[in-house]
């Protein structure tokens, strides 16, 4: 597969369980998306500012948890990304893995309807470079 | 030795600003683009970032809160030139909203310098500087923080070898106490105005220091491909000068009557302007003169204001004969984009067309449509701009004919409702007159300058091949009252006409 077959789910999924590990628990799941998250964040900072990444990870938020139900205290976490892996961490992993694929991807499709998906795309390997696509991901614990 | 520095001239690839700059940007110099919101001031610098940056000369483009990035990114992508490909390769954008947010100028300078000092970029590029004035004026002393900031981003910036654009929302009126105006080499003003329902773009180069910029207001569009400037003409000295005494080529009609008139044609260079009623054969006389130049391999270019082409070639003289020569690309025509043009803008692309076709015949249909095509702001100095356009043109060698309508007046005798007749070298009248109950037309040649020519009033007929010159009208008095008299031995176009007396 080339990168310009990639599509931001297949993508966003490839990276969470590589990075989670094969038979990785939600607590495993729960850092993986937070570490992906944060190369993300380094990379898309300098390009749409710090309050650019809040809003649409706010918006990303918003869409997800209405399948994910966080409780009161997540809801109130004040930093948006912390709101998701204590939530993550209570999951069974799959679900943990699921959820957080969802998230990141629809944190990267809102960024792409504003600003195209191939800058998104180019922006997501860089952030998650060495990543090798082409080869599918091991599963997690059930 | 050499006793002075080079300073070597950037081409920006943003059609005309190279030319209005005094031949290109300076390298190393620290610019202003300044203007009101939504004056194409983000575009303009992203267009000349994408045109100059390559491997050997990099880009960083910080952003500072002004428009949000997504947003500019979004809508900047929009445009021809912004290619993403090179995001992070030779353009990176920087953004330092947080850095503005509670910081100090040192901060922010300390910050630019930063990135600049590690990636040694040869274009540097704040938008919006005026953003980061106005956080200096809420929280420090104002303009001496502020000139110091500047001061120091200029000599910093330059000293990296970097040739750096601030980018801000200015009034006219601040230019007089905004220090930055007075560290600037380079100043671009941005201007949008509207004038009854019509938008017009204009830029201005106010200094641009170690050159020569073209003075005054040149307008610009923005389409899909970014920012095109048509600068103002100035009218220099002819492209092809005539020697004193040297005879000038003529332009035939191939009207051999009116040729006749004309003292031989029409002399090469010259401005014609065909003055006369609607309907009374004006645009079946200019066509005719493109489609002679085709005969003779002097290309033409017909120059839409009025009508519709196509009804070029579904009327005589040419017929379908003079739409095949505009397919086969033999004569050249540029349809009018009515109501928001200027006169910059249209000899722009008559220019580009006379090249394209190494073109030696223009003609202009109709004067008047002309001036109602142009943007309300440019009829102001239509004359005067009219002036520029055919001395520009003519100077390049081209013959142009322009056509102008006239009501007709039996009390006095015009030729142009534009005050332009004295702009022109010839002028070929055209006249309706009444002979024995009907209405017949009568053509003269007013003038031809430095050349003897007819003065005869000849009556005139348009047939399917075209204007079918007739007697001349000699014996008869009053011809421009419109109702002549008869004197003895009056040659007739058709039967008796009524006697004096």
């Amino acid at each position: 597969m080339t990168s310009l077959e990639l599509t931001i789910e297949t993508v966003v999924a490839h990276v969470i369980a590589r990075r989670a590990g094969s038979g990785a628990d939600a607590a495993a799941v729960a850092v993986a998306a937070r570490r992906a998250y944060d190369d993300l964040v380094v990379v898309l900072v300098p390009l749409i500012g710090e309050a650019g990444v809040d809003a649409l990870v706010a918006r990303a938020l918003h869409v997800t948890t209405r399948e994910y139900r966080l409780n009161q205290a997540e809801e109130e976490a004040s930093e948006p990304f912390g709101r998701v892996g204590p939530w993550l961490e209570r999951q069974k992993p799959t679900v943990a893995l699921a959820a957080a694929s969802t998230l990141l991807a629809t944190f990267a499709a809102l960024l792409a309807t504003l600003i195209g998906e191939p800058l998104t795309m180019r922006y997501l390997l860089k952030a998650w470079p060495g990543d090798d696509f082409e080869k599918p991901p091991e599963g997690t614990a059930a | 030795m050499i006793d002075k520095v080079p300073i070597r001239q950037l081409p920006t690839t943003v059609p005309g600003l190279d030319q209005i700059l005094g031949g290109g940007l300076p390298e190393f110099s620290f610019n202003l683009i300044a203007g009101a919101p939504g004056s194409g001031k983000t575009t303009l610098a992203q267009q000349i970032m994408f045109g100059l940056a390559g491997a050997k000369c990099p880009a960083i483009y910080f952003t500072v809160v002004g428009e949000p990035p997504l947003k500019m990114l979004r809508y900047q992508q929009q445009y021809r030139f912004f290619d993403p490909e090179r995001l992070d390769e030779s353009v990176r954008f920087v953004n330092l909203s947080q850095d503005l947010v509670g910081g100090t100028l040192d901060k922010i300078l300390a910050r630019i310098v930063k990135e600049v000092e590690a990636t040694s970029p040869g274009l540097v590029f704040v938008d919006s500087f005026r953003t980061v004035a106005q956080a200096t004026e809420k929280t420090h002393d104002g303009d001496i923080d502020l000139q110091h900031f500047v001061q120091q981003l200029a000599i910093r910036l330059t000293g990296w070898q970097a040739t750096t654009f601030l980018i801000g929302e200015y009034q006219p009126n601040e230019a007089e106490h905004d220090p930055v105006f007075t560290v600037a080499d380079g100043l671009l003003w941005l201007h949008q105005s509207m004038d009854r329902n019509s938008m017009v773009r204009k830029i201005q180069v106010m200094k641009m220091r170690g050159q020569a910029p073209v003075p005054g207001l040149h307008t610009f569009r923005i389409t899909g491909d970014g920012i095109q400037i048509f600068p103002r003409v100035i009218v220099g000295p002819s492209e092809k000068p005539i020697r004193k005494g040297e005879p000038r080529k003529r332009l035939l009609l191939d009207i051999d009557e009116l040729d006749a008139m004309l003292g031989g044609g029409i002399p090469a260079g010259y401005s014609v302007l065909v003055a006369g009623p609607s309907g009374s054969g004006k645009s079946v006389l200019a066509t005719q003169f493109i489609m002679s130049g085709v005969r003779h391999e002097e290309p033409g270019i017909l120059a839409v204001f009025e009508k519709r082409p196509n009804e070029y070639s579904q009327t005589p003289p040419g017929g379908t004969a003079f739409g095949q020569m505009i397919r086969q690309g033999k004569v050249g025509v540029i349809r009018s984009r009515p109501l928001d043009l200027s006169i910059d803008e249209t000899l722009y692309e008559i220019v580009e067309e006379i090249r394209r076709l190494k073109a030696r015949r223009l003609v202009v249909d109709s004067l008047s449509g002309f001036e109602l095509a142009l943007a309300p702001t440019f009829r102001e100095d239509f004359r005067e701009s009219l002036y520029r356009m055919v001395a520009v043109l003519t100077g390049m060698g081209i013959t142009m004919m322009m056509t102008a309508e006239l009501e007709d007046s039996y009390t006095d005798l015009r030729f142009s409702p534009h005050g332009t007749a004295f702009l022109t070298d010839v002028i070929i009248m055209q006249r309706y007159i009444e002979l024995e109950g009907q209405l017949q037309r009568v053509m003269s040649v007013v003038k031809v300058r430095g050349s003897a020519h007819s003065k005869d009033i000849r009556a005139f007929e348009i047939d399917k091949g075209g204007i079918r010159i007739g007697q001349a009208l000699r014996n008869y008095a009053g011809l421009l009252t419109g109702a002549p008299d008869e004197m003895e031995g009056a040659a007739r176009p058709g039967s008796e006409p009524r006697k004096k007396g």
